[in-house]
């Protein structure tokens, strides 16, 4: 049985979680109470998430993979660390670029009256980053 | 000149630090700036005694620089 890990990080904004989930083509679950989560055999965990991209979903002999809500409302990814291996740090920091990406260029928007910013990846000497520019109107 | 709003994200650790650079503003301007993108990412201010830095609950540094 692999067990399951907390990351070390949180990701804000649930409607926005979900559609970069869906983007990356999963279809999660959303529950409006935390429930457990499933192993690969279809056993309950202790672990409990109220959004569950469910275990098929995941890969072959996976376990589900949660997302578990904050007192502040923001949600801690929980991963087996056997899927860790593929939903590792990278993807991780990658999931949540992009859900930081669709809040912050909708409240530029709103607020700012933003466009659609460029968006860009580089490589640093600290690793990749992506790089997202607004240009306010004059 | 046209004032640019520029965010770096981590791709490859989660834990480094997100950047915001508030190309143009200055001032009040560019606090303001840089608060109101902090608080769509969920950040609030950090007591560090530099102004321009900001931390939010998962441990990232906005920087605007």
């Amino acid at each position: 049985m692999s067990q399951y890990l907390k990351v070390n990080t949180t990701i804000s904004g649930q409607e926005h979680l979900i559609e970069a989930l869906q983007k990356q083509g999963f279809h999660p679950l959303v529950h409006d109470i935390a429930l457990p989560l499933e192993g690969y055999g279809g056993d309950k965990r202790r672990e409990t998430a109220e959004i569950v991209i469910p275990r098929r979903q995941v890969g072959n002999a996976s376990n589900d993979i949660g997302f578990k809500r904050q007192p502040d409302g923001s949600f801690q990814p929980i991963i087996s660390e056997f899927d860790s291996r593929k939903y590792n740090a990278k993807w991780v920091a990658e999931l949540k670029a992009s859900v930081s990406i669709a809040r912050i260029t909708r409240m530029a928007r709103r607020q700012y009256g933003c466009t659609e910013p460029q968006i860009r990846d580089v490589e640093t000497p600290t690793g990749r980053k992506r790089v997202v520019t607004f240009t306010l109107p004059s | 000149m046209a004032k640019t709003i520029v965010c770096s994200f981590p791709l490859d650790d989660h834990t480094l630090p997100t950047e915001v650079d508030a190309g143009g503003f200055h001032g009040k301007g560019c606090k303001a700036v840089t608060q109101a993108f902090a608080t769509a990412l969920g950040a609030t201010v950090s007591t560090t005694d530099k102004p321009e830095m900001f931390q939010n609950s998962g441990g990232n540094v906005l920087v605007n620089r």
